[in-house]
Formats: C-alpha cells, sequence, structure tokens
C-alpha cells in the first residue's frame, strides 16, 4: 500500500518536471536567430550630422538585410536633448528584448544609468558620436565607442586657415595688423568636441607661428538658427574687424552665413566649419566657406554597424576591423577645400 | 455473506440499485459524518472566503485610490516646483537685470544668454519686446520672422491686461522666430508686464519666457508609467494642457471628460464617462489655476482582482477537496470501530457465537462491544446449559427407557416363574406373571413421562408383590397415600427405584423385621412421597455422592441410580423439587420425593426426550 | 477491497491536485502569451520621415491593445517584388497583423486578393483598387484634390496655367486625388498640363525630373499630389529659384516648415496619426467600421501661411513626436 503511494507520488514529481522542462524547451526555440533587433537613440533629431549617421545607419541595414536574409529592426528615437528621457528610451529597449543599441549621449557625462541598465539584461551599447570618458567606457567589455578624434578635426580647422594664411597673408588680415582677428562660435558648453575643437584649431594656427586675437566666443549649441543670432550680435559689434570665424561645426558655420548674408556684407571673414554636410560643402564649392572637415559619417556608421550586428548575431568582429583597446573606433576626418570639394559631394551621395 | 440479510421483497429488484441501496445503508454514518463535516468546512470556507476577499478588493481598492493620489499629489508637487522655477527666472530677468538698467547703454543680452544657458534644458527662448511688439532682446535666437505681428499673440495681450501677474499660457508652437532644420517648438509662454527704461523714460513692454513643453510632458509621462490609469494636466477652462492620448485626442479619436472635470472640486469622484465608471482625483496647482486629474476606471481595480479572486477560488477548491478527503478518512477512523462492531454482530446473526466480538475505537463503542460480549457469553452459557440440559434429559430418558426394561430383574422374575412352574405352584406363577404385566404396562404407560401418582404406586406394589414372592415376606410394606394426591402428576419410574434400594441395601438382610414404609401426602400445597425403612442405613459420605455421581455402577437393581430420579424430577418440575436423603446407620432411611402440586388433567407434556 | 478503495482516493486526490495545478499553471501563461500580439507595418518608401505621423499613431493605438508594432519600410520606393517580399517575410516571421501601405495599386492587387494567410490585413493610406479583399484606411482622396483645386480656383487668376505633377500614379490614392482635382477643375482643363517622367527618368529622383520640366516649361502654379511630389518640387523651386506657386499635399516637417516660409503657397495634409491609429484598431479587431465610416473620422485640412498656428491647425501640423 505504501510502495503504492510512494510510487504514485514519483510519478507527479516527474510530471511536473516535465512540465517545466517543456515550458524551457518552447522558450529555447524563440531564440533562434532569424530577426535581431537594434535600438538607435540620437540626442537631437534636428542635427544634420547626425541625421546624416542615421539614414546610413538604415541603408547599412538594409543593405545587410537582403544580404543575409536575417530581418533587421532598427528602431530611431530622439531624445530630444534630455538625457532623462534617453535614459528611459535605453531602458525600454532592455526591456523589450533589443539585442543591442546604439546610443548618441545627450550629457556625455552622465552615462552611467544607460550603463548600468544595458549590463543588466545584457545588452550591448556601441556608443557613437558623442565621447564617454574612459573610466565609464571600461565599466563594461560589451561597451564600445565609435567616434573620431575631435583633435584631429581642430587640427584640420587650423590647417585650413594657416594654409589660406600662407597662400595671401594679406587678403585675410584686412586690418594690416599683422593679428587674425577671430571669432569662435561653439557647441554647447561641456561638449567634448567643441571643448577640444576650439583649442586645437587656434593652437595649430598659434603653433604655425602666426598671431592671432579672440575678439568673441559665443555659444551656439550646435545650432544654425542660435549661430545666426549670435554672428548677428557679433557683426554689430565688430563689424569688418572680423577676419576669421571658427564654427564647431557646420551648421553654426551656415548660421553665420545666413547672418552674413542677411547684414548684406561684402567682404567675407575666412569661414571653417567641421563635419562636411551637403550645404557645407555646396558653400565649399562657392567660396563661401574656406574649407570644412569632413566627418566620415559612412565610415562611422558602418563601423557602428558592423560592431552592432555582430554583437546582436553574438558572432566575432570582422577581421578588418582593430578596436583600440578593444573598444574605440576611431575615424579620420578629411580636409576638404575648394580643390576636393564636388569630389567629396559625390562620396557623400554614394 | 451480503446477501445474507435481504429482505424477500428486493430480491425481485435490480442488482445494482439494491446494491446502491445496500452501500447506502452501509455506508449511513460514515456518510453522514463526511458530508456534515465536508459541508460545513465549505460553508466555513466560503464564508471565511467572501469576507476576506470582499475586504481585501475594498482595501485594495482604497490603496489604489490612495497610490493614486499620493502620484497625484508628488506630480503636483514637481509641476509646481517646475512652474516656480520657470517663475524664478522671469523674476530674475525682471527685478535683477531690467528694471534698474537704462536700455539704452546696458543692453540685456548678456544675462538673458547667461540665464538661458543656465536654464537650457528648460527653456526654448528669453524675449523682451516693446510695447510695439518690437524685439528688444532674445536668447537664444533672436532672427525674428518675418511678418509676425506680436502684440497679436495671446501672451502679449493677457500680460498687459494684468499687469500685477505672471500669465501662463496654453501649449502652442513657437512662432517668432527663425528656426534651422525644420524644427519647431512645443512651449507653454509666461509672460509679464515689464517697465523698460530708455534714457530715463520708463515704457510698457512684456517680458516673454518660452518654456519648453518637453518638460512638463516629461514630468506627467514618468507619473504616467507607474500605478493603473493615468494623470492629466488642464487649465481652468478645462482645456487639455498634456495628455498621455493628447495626440487622438485632438484627432478625435478618443473622448475625454475634461470639460466636465473642469467644475469639480479639488479631491476625488466617481464619474461615469462612456459607460464606464471611474475614479477621478483632482488637484489644481497653485498660481496657475492648472488642474491635474487622475484618472482610474473602476474596473482596472477588478481586474487586478481577477487574479486574487481566481487564487482564492483556487485555493478554496484544493482545500475543500484535501479536507473532503481528509473528512473521508477522519470519518472512517471513527466509524470504522463502530463498523468492526457490526461486522462482529453479522456473523453473530449467523450464528456464530465463537466469533470474538470487536472492541476498540472510542469508550462508548468499547463498552457497547464489551457489553455485547457479556451478552454474548452468557446466551452462549445458557444455551450451553439448555444443549447440557437437553442431553440430560435424552440421558435420562435413556435411562429411564432402559430400565423399563431391567435385564436383571426380568431374568430374576422369570426365573422365579419357572421354579414356581415346575414347582407346580401354579397359583403363584399366575400372580406373578400377571404382577410383572402390570409393572411393564405402567413402566411404559404408553410411552409418556408424566402419570398420576396412583399409578406410580400401583407400580410400586406390582413390585413389592412380585418382590414379595421372591423375598418371602422378609419385609413389611405398608403404603399411605393421601387420595388426595392420587390424582396429581409424578414422574414415572420414581418409587419403584428407590424401594428397589430399599429392599436391596435397607432391609434385605433384616429377617422378616425389615419395615418399609411409602407416605404420600400434601404439605404447603406440594406433594412429598416418603419411603423410608429401617435397614442399615447408608453412611454420611455415601448418601452426598448419591445424588451427585452417576458414575456409580449399579451392582444391583434397575440401573437408576437416585441421581437419575432426583435428576428427572428436576428436569421436569424445576430445581426445587426432588429427592433428598436422610439415613442414619443402623438406624434406617428415609428418601422423600418432593413434588409439585399439578393434577394430572393440567400437566403438559414435555418434549419427547 | 479496502486497498484498492484507499489507492483509489490517493489517486484521485492527486489528479484533482494536478488538474488544479495546470490549470493555474495555464491561465498563468495564457495570460501572458495572449497579451502581446505582433503587428507589423509595412509602408512604401525608404524613409520613415514621411510616416512619422502615421506611426505615431499606430504605435499609440498598439500600446493601448497591447501589441508590438515593427516598422517596415523599403529600401527602395516602388519596388513591388520588394514590398510582396517583406510582406511574405513579416508572415512568416509570425506576424499576428499587417497594416501595409502599398507602393503599387494595381501590382499588389492579384497578390494580396490571393493571399492565403489567415491574419487581418488593412491597407493605409492607399488601397488596391476594386474589389479590394481588405479593408483601405484612407481620408478621402478624392475630396483632398478637388479641394485643392477648388482653393486655386478661389484665390488664383482664372487664367493660370498649372501643372500637375503625374507622379506615384500606381498608387490609387494619388490616382483618385488627381480625378478629384481635375473634375473640380473641369471648366479649366485647357490650363493643365500634365508633368509625367520620361523613361530615362524612372529611377530619378523627383527633384531631379522635376526641375528638368520646371525649365522646359513655365507654369504659374505647381500641383504635387502626395508627399515625395511635393518635397520634389519644392526641392526644385529652390534649387533654380523659381518663383512658381505650389499647391501640394503633403505631411512632413519639412514641407510644413515650406509652408511657414511660403514656398508653398497651400498645403492640404491628411491627419496621418488617425489613419496610424484607426488602421491598427481596425487590424486587432478593437473596431468594425466600414471604409466610409473610417474615412469620414479621418480628417484633412488646407492651411496656408496665414492660418497654419491656429489652435486647430497647430495640433494637426506640429505634432507631439516621442
Amino acid at each position: 500500500m505504501k510502495k503504492r503511494i510512494i510510487v504514485l507520488a514519483m510519478i507527479v514529481i516527474v510530471l511536473f518536471s516535465g512540465c517545466e522542462n517543456g515550458f524551457g524547451i518552447v522558450k529555447q526555440k524563440e531564440e533562434e536567430k532569424n530577426s535581431i533587433k537594434i535600438g538607435v537613440s540620437i540626442y537631437d533629431e534636428y542635427d544634420t550630422f547626425i541625421s546624416d549617421m542615421v539614414s546610413e545607419l538604415k541603408e547599412w541595414s538594409k543593405k545587410k538585410e537582403k544580404e543575409t536574409g536575417i530581418t533587421i529592426m532598427i528602431d530611431v528615437v530622439s531624445a530630444g536633448q534630455s538625457q532623462l528621457t534617453q535614459n528611459d528610451q535605453i531602458a525600454r529597449f532592455a526591456d523589450q528584448g533589443y539585442d543591442v543599441v546604439c546610443v548618441n549621449l545627450v550629457d556625455r557625462t552622465d552615462a552611467t544609468v544607460i550603463i548600468d541598465k544595458a549590463k543588466s539584461v545584457d545588452m550591448p551599447v556601441v556608443f557613437f558620436n558623442r565621447e564617454l570618458v574612459e573610466v565609464d567606457l571600461e565599466r563594461w567589455d560589451k561597451l564600445y565607442y565609435v567616434g573620431a578624434i575631435a583633435q584631429q578635426s581642430g587640427e584640420m580647422q587650423g590647417k585650413i586657415v594657416v594654409d589660406e594664411l600662407k597662400k595671401d597673408f594679406g587678403a585675410i588680415d584686412r586690418s594690416g595688423d599683422g593679428e587674425i582677428q577671430y571669432v569662435m562660435l561653439e557647441g554647447e558648453a561641456g561638449h567634448q568636441d567643441a571643448l577640444v575643437r576650439t583649442q586645437s584649431s587656434i593652437g595649430y594656427v598659434v603653433e604655425e607661428g602666426y598671431k592671432v586675437k579672440k575678439l568673441g566666443d559665443e555659444i551656439a549649441n550646435w545650432n544654425r538658427a542660435q549661430a545666426m543670432t549670435k554672428m548677428n550680435a557679433l557683426l554689430k559689434k565688430y563689424s569688418n574687424q572680423i577676419e576669421v570665424i571658427f564654427a564647431n561645426d557646420d551648421d553654426m558655420a551656415l548660421g553665420a552665413i545666413d547672418a552674413l548674408e542677411y547684414y548684406k556684407f561684402k567682404k567675407w571673414p575666412l569661414i571653417v566649419g567641421v563635419n562636411g554636410t551637403k550645404e557645407a560643402l555646396e558653400m565649399v564649392k562657392t567660396k563661401k566657406m574656406a574649407g570644412t572637415v569632413y566627418n566620415d559619417f559612412k565610415g562611422q556608421a558602418d563601423a557602428i554597424m558592423k560592431i552592432a550586428y555582430a554583437c546582436a548575431m553574438e558572432e566575432a568582429f570582422p577581421e578588418d576591423m582593430k578596436l583600440a583597446n578593444g573598444k574605440y573606433i576611431y575615424l579620420p576626418y578629411k580636409i576638404i577645400t575648394y580643390d576636393n570639394a564636388q569630389q567629396y559631394i559625390v562620396i557623400r551621395e554614394d | 455473506m451480503e446477501f445474507h440479510h435481504q429482505n424477500i421483497g428486493q430480491i425481485g429488484k435490480n442488482k445494482m440499485s439494491s446494491r446502491l441501496a445496500k452501500a447506502y445503508k452501509k455506508r449511513s454514518i460514515q456518510l453522514i459524518i463526511s458530508i456534515s463535516f465536508t459541508a460545513v468546512a465549505v460553508v466555513a470556507m466560503s464564508f471565511m472566503g467572501i469576507v476576506l476577499y470582499t475586504q481585501f478588493a475594498d482595501n485594495s481598492k482604497n490603496m489604489a485610490i490612495e497610490s493614486n493620489k499620493q502620484l497625484l499629489d508628488q506630480a503636483s508637487w514637481n509641476l509646481n516646483t517646475y512652474i516656480r522655477s520657470m517663475m524664478s527666472i522671469s523674476d530674475t530677468m525682471y527685478y535683477s537685470v531690467i528694471k534698474n538698467r537704462d536700455l539704452t547703454y546696458y543692453p540685456l543680452d548678456t544675462e538673458m544668454n547667461l540665464l538661458y544657458e543656465s536654464n537650457k534644458d528648460n527653456l526654448i527662448s528669453i524675449v523682451c519686446v516693446t510695447e510695439d511688439g518690437a524685439v528688444m532682446a532674445a536668447a537664444p535666437v533672436a532672427t525674428r520672422k518675418e511678418s509676425i505681428d506680436i502684440t497679436a499673440k495671446d501672451w502679449f495681450i493677457q500680460a498687459n491686461k494684468e499687469i500685477e501677474n505672471l500669465h501662463f499660457s496654453t501649449p502652442h508652437v513657437q512662432n517668432l522666430f527663425e528656426n534651422s532644420n525644420y524644427r519647431y517648438y512645443w512651449v507653454v509662454s509666461l509672460s509679464r508686464a515689464v517697465e523698460l527704461t530708455n534714457i530715463g523714460r520708463i515704457r510698457r513692454g512684456v517680458l516673454l519666457v518660452d518654456m519648453n513643453f518637453n518638460g512638463i510632458e516629461q514630468l506627467l509621462s514618468k507619473a504616467n508609467e507607474k500605478g493603473n490609469g493615468y494623470m492629466y494636466l488642464m487649465d481652468q477652462n478645462g482645456e487639455i494642457i498634456y495628455h498621455p492620448k493628447q495626440q487622438a485626442i485632438y484627432s478625435n479619436l478618443v473622448e475625454e471628460n475634461n470639460l466636465e472635470a473642469a467644475d469639480y472640486e479639488d479631491g476625488s469622484h466617481v464619474e461615469r464617462f462612456n459607460g464606464e465608471e471611474r475614479v477621478v482625483i483632482i488637484k489644481t496647482v497653485g498660481y496657475t489655476g492648472w488642474k491635474l486629474v487622475s484618472v482610474t476606471p473602476v474596473k482596472e481595480f477588478a481586474i487586478n482582482l481577477n487574479q486574487i479572486r481566481f487564487f482564492t477560488v483556487m485555493v478554496g477548491v484544493v482545500t475543500i477537496v484535501l479536507i473532503s478527503f481528509g473528512n473521508i478518512f477522519i470519518s472512517s477512523k471513527v466509524t470504522g470501530p463502530i463498523r468492526k462492531l457490526e461486522n462482529s454482530i453479522k456473523y453473530l446473526e449467523d450464528g456464530n457465537l465463537d466469533m470474538d466480538i470487536y472492541i476498540g475505537g472510542t469508550h462508548e463503542i468499547r463498552h457497547l462491544g464489551k457489553t455485547i460480549t457479556s451478552m454474548v457469553n452468557q446466551m452462549r452459557k445458557l444455551m450451553d446449559e439448555m444443549v447440557t440440559e437437553q442431553q440430560e434429559k435424552r440421558k435420562s430418558a435413556l435411562d429411564a427407557l432402559q430400565a423399563q426394561i431391567n435385564p436383571h430383574f426380568l431374568y430374576n422374575t422369570l426365573d422365579s416363574v419357572v421354579w414356581m412352574v415346575e414347582s407346580e405352584r401354579y397359583q403363584e406363577a399366575i400372580s406373578m406373571v400377571t404382577a410383572l404385566a402390570s409393572l411393564f404396562r405402567i413402566s411404559l404407560s404408553k410411552g409418556k413421562n408424566v402419570i398420576s401418582i396412583r399409578d406410580e404406586i400401583a407400580h410400586a406394589k406390582y413390585y413389592l408383590e412380585i418382590q414379595k414372592v421372591r423375598y418371602k415376606n422378609r419385609f413389611n410394606v405398608s403404603i399411605e397415600v393421601d387420595p388426595n394426591i392420587e390424582d396429581c402428576c409424578t414422574i414415572k419410574l420414581i418409587v419403584q427405584p428407590i424401594l428397589e434400594n430399599a429392599i436391596y441395601y435397607g432391609v434385605e438382610y433384616m429377617d422378616g423385621e425389615g419395615e418399609i414404609l411409602i407416605r404420600g401426602y400434601e404439605k404447603d400445597s406440594e406433594i412429598y412421597i416418603e419411603i423410608s425403612d429401617n435397614g442399615m442405613g447408608i453412611p454420611k459420605d455415601t448418601v452426598e455422592l448419591l445424588l451427585t455421581d452417576d458414575t456409580r455402577a449399579h451392582k444391583r437393581g434397575s440401573g437408576i441410580g437416585l441421581r437419575n430420579i432426583d435428576q428427572r424430577i428436576k428436569l421436569y418440575f424445576k430445581g426445587e423439587y426432588g429427592l433428598s436423603i436422610k439415613s442414619e446407620l443402623d438406624e434406617g432411611t428415609m428418601i422423600t420425593i418432593h413434588l409439585p402440586k399439578i393434577y394430572m388433567k393440567d400437566a403438559k407434556e414435555g418434549g419427547k426426550g | 477491497m479496502k486497498t484498492v478503495r484507499s489507492l483509489l482516493f490517493v489517486s484521485l486526490l492527486l489528479v484533482v491536485i494536478l488538474g488544479v495545478f495546470w490549470v493555474y499553471y495555464s491561465m498563468m501563461t495564457e495570460q501572458e502569451n495572449k497579451e502581446i500580439r505582433k503587428v507589423s507595418v509595412i509602408l512604401y518608401g525608404n524613409s520613415s520621415e514621411q510616416w512619422e505621423n502615421l506611426s505615431q499613431g499606430a504605435e499609440r493605438a498598439a500600446k493601448d491593445l497591447g501589441a508590438e508594432v515593427s516598422l517596415v519600410t523599403m529600401s527602395g520606393d516602388n519596388d513591388t517584388s520588394e514590398q510582396i517580399g517583406l510582406i511574405n517575410r513579416e508572415i512568416n516571421n509570425g506576424a499576428n497583423a499587417i497594416l501595409i501601405a502599398v507602393c503599387n495599386s494595381k501590382e499588389l492587387r492579384p497578390y494580396l486578393n490571393n493571399l492565403e494567410s489567415k491574419i487581418p490585413i488593412v491597407m493605409l493610406e492607399t488601397g488596391i483598387m476594386e474589389n479590394a479583399k481588405y479593408k483601405c484606411i484612407s481620408s478621402d482622396n478624392f475630396e483632398m484634390g478637388s479641394l485643392l483645386a477648388r482653393h486655386i480656383i478661389e484665390n488664383e487668376d482664372p487664367k493660370v496655367k498649372v501643372a500637375i505633377i503625374y507622379d506615384n500614379e500606381q498608387r490609387d490614392s494619388v490616382v483618385k486625388r488627381y480625378e478629384g482635382f481635375c473634375e473640380t477643375f473641369a471648366d479649366y482643363e485647357d490650363r493643365i498640363v500634365l508633368w509625367k517622367r520620361n523613361e530615362n527618368e524612372k529611377s530619378n529622383k523627383s527633384m531631379l525630373y522635376l526641375q528638368r520640366e520646371l525649365t522646359e516649361e513655365a507654369v504659374d502654379i505647381v500641383v504635387a499630389l502626395d508627399n515625395t511630389a511635393t518635397e520634389g518640387i519644392v526641392d526644385a523651386v529652390l534649387n533654380l529659384n523659381k518663383s512658381v506657386k505650389i499647391y501640394g499635399i503633403g505631411n512632413t516637417d519639412k514641407a510644413v516648415s515650406n509652408l511657414d516660409d511660403n514656398t508653398i503657397t497651400e498645403l492640404i495634409y491628411q491627419n496621418e496619426f488617425s489613419i496610424g491609429y484607426l488602421g491598427m484598431q481596425e487590424v486587432l479587431g478593437a473596431v468594425d467600421m466600414s471604409e466610409e465610416e473610417l474615412q469620414s473620422l479621418i480628417e484633412f485640412r488646407a492651411v496656408t501661411k496665414e492660418d497654419m498656428y491656429t489652435a486647430e491647425n497647430q495640433k494637426m501640423l506640429f505634432p507631439f513626436v516621442k
């Protein structure tokens, strides 16, 4: 009698564990990868350069989809310049089981929440364009950064100006005092690229032995309209004294141009920007801008997607990709002047 | 065994139903106990479950409302803080910058930029305009759109209407400045009338702080993430400022009861909207007159409770099932002894008196068992007695039967007859044979056990006649029987054997001086027959044995011992009657037969043998 | 007997307990599984910007109904085979419902009408012409075209020359708008020219071929019947610095911005948020209305620079983008 009860009890236990296993197996099946989800959060949807990057990311995905037949769902959201919003977006991606996220940080000093959340659900993160501090990046081995070396872009800006100065110093130094009077249009306060570019562009010129004098230095938040406003104010104040305009990026350079056109300036100062957006290239072609520094958005997008894809598919990175410190990919900038502007216009369209 | 007790009437019925009825009857106690236990358990559990559940439901509903209230308070506090900080920006701009400055000489741009930069997360613009609608200063963007008439703007008009107050507009798209990249901003305009000093002259102006609507949106959408139900913000007229389904409401796809809610007082209300019952909590945000509204559909509580309800029911069902089984187990334990007892009794009914009655279970059942056991034992004893009695009767009867034809007596008597005939004492021979015949006739008495005393005495007389001849007057017999008792009953063959004993053991060797007296009389309505002799007497220890020991071999005589006579009398007439012996050595013996006085005509014939 | 009975009891007990647990278990997992349905929203065109409002509407409805949305765009604008491939792919990947804006009404009709799948499908914005097996949710395209024509008649000089960009006519939304326009404009038929692509321009961007048309022909008004046409003509006009009035149908931030700076004279926009929202509700079975009813719920409006900032128009033209 007792024996029978024991036998029955054992059957029950076996049945139960069978149930558990059954559920387990069902869950396992769903994890065979035939589709991956990539989340992308950008700091601001209106930033031209970032918009170009996003288009590239999407195109890369479409191409890859056709190539491999694996569905790539790429979900792009804008954080509207709010780090809190971005944190929520990443949290949502994490909760919905996205395979990998690409983050264009709003506040580069405030990556903790995102890193913690991503780590807790084992979701790799590819940061891009807005660089976080190395200490943060070291917190987990599935964090990566793709960008460019800001120092280089600033120096290239400096080089463009120096080359022009070398060609014809007098034409630029309108005041004839041997000093170059310039104004600087800066990106956001505290932004890595803004700080470095501001410093290295002028630094390069100075190192080449030229004397410079800063007339004005305004923050325009990468925003064309804001740059225009600031430029207006500067023009009102300094008018023809301004000999060179350094803009941390093309959007602000274009804003400066807007101001100059608005005031119908006849003789324009030298204008340099960074990024190589479509309009800026046109400006370089028409010589309104002395030059710009091409930010290889295609290369960066390619690198971002390669890393993201590999992470999502849990494969190794392609052999030709070399990550510095196992985490960083920096793509080089390129100087764009009148001579190669057209060439890059074409490259962009490709 | 099961069909053993079927009533005759049920034999014709269906086997199954009779089986069920049997089972029902058999299970009666157990079933009743199980069912009543289970019923009690069910009722108790249901009652408890319902009470607890209702309490819980009520409680959780109140808790949900309470938590929504708290969320509302929190959101309201946050919103307040936000609005206050915006207001303080406007205040700072005005009181610390604009008010005491001659704007002709000291433009506002630097401070305005500073204020903007330090608050740019929440601000879109700070603008200062003159009474004509010209822009004095603006941060961060100052390039006005062409053909914008600022004086027609609502915020401008409102600011000028009430110059002592700050005005908050409803959200709208900023339409003042050129924007790049197709940007547009939803803003809430905070405007106030200001005094602008130009070269000592004071003119009216308006200071505008355009708050990024995103800030409010974030605050409230965070609050909407938690809790059940949602929260929205409206102005004092009921126009929606923020609603989680704002776009859908604007597209007329979703309805909200905001216009009615605008009339509610602060606090919680229950309303019916679109067929749904909801709990609505209102909180007014200070200064602006805006109202935060928290809405929780009542059925949201219900959904959360569904799980609990289901769980409760499940637990209840499982418990009831467990209790039922437990009940069955307990009731079987309780009624088991009763059943075992009943089974034992069944064996009893079948006649197995040897079975041990089950003794066990509770003390009442033990008591029953013990009582039944003792009853059964008594019964057994009685039955045994009865059997023994019957056996005795049979034996006695057989003995008597045997005695009826005593070989020794017969041989001797016939021998005597032969001798007499050989001696030509024919008359004596005839008397002897006749007496023998009569003796035997009475002995047989047509097989009856009970005869009249007359007949019994007659029998004794015939015997004596015969013995007289044989013993040639070696003794004398006198018979004194009261005629009144002659018609009464007696067992046959009780006097003669005693006479026989008296002759053989009493007076045989007394040489003519032996005297035997047979006396029959009535005393106290009972009959006594005494047979006394003056013979040798019987030793005391032998007297005792005479009535008790039936293993004595009879050397002589009819073979019916005194014991046999005593027993037969007792068997037929009950134990108080029978023989008693009185004897003294060398003096004589008296044996008394004690019988009840029953007339022959009243006698019942007992069973044969 | 006794042991058999006891065994019966015990096994019955176990069966009951097992049964209860199993029911509980399956109820729990059922609840989890039942909730999330996957809806694929397959849209024509390779950019998701033009669909911003629609996808917002779809996502909002999906959130309310507990469904998940996958947005699928194409790599080109008009590749029928690609779109069919995408539909198949989504069905195979386990989509529970499909919302689709077809890139080519005629070519997708046989495919959609013969589709064997049991999942609900609803078409958005443009249908597949007559006898469609599935509902189409859109605004009244015919009326939109007609409204455009009416306003031109009201506001413009009767002698103006009007060019209609006849592009993307493979979508029946465009066709209907065109028909609506032509009907109302019937009296001035002779003043209409149609700008169509040449053979060699088939894969060009609309801006390029429109630039060509602009230079070739002098017109006063250009009518654009859908978003791509509107954006294309705006680019063309700005590039060539021409001064033509643009009457367009469209919805993007870009179009709205161009309306603001008067590049576009009048813009007719439809409430794509509603299209997305109602589409999602229909395909998930939350509502079941006829095409006419649905159409009546989807607003479209004509706005100009003057009235684009009214409270009503603002809400439509400048949606809250999350």
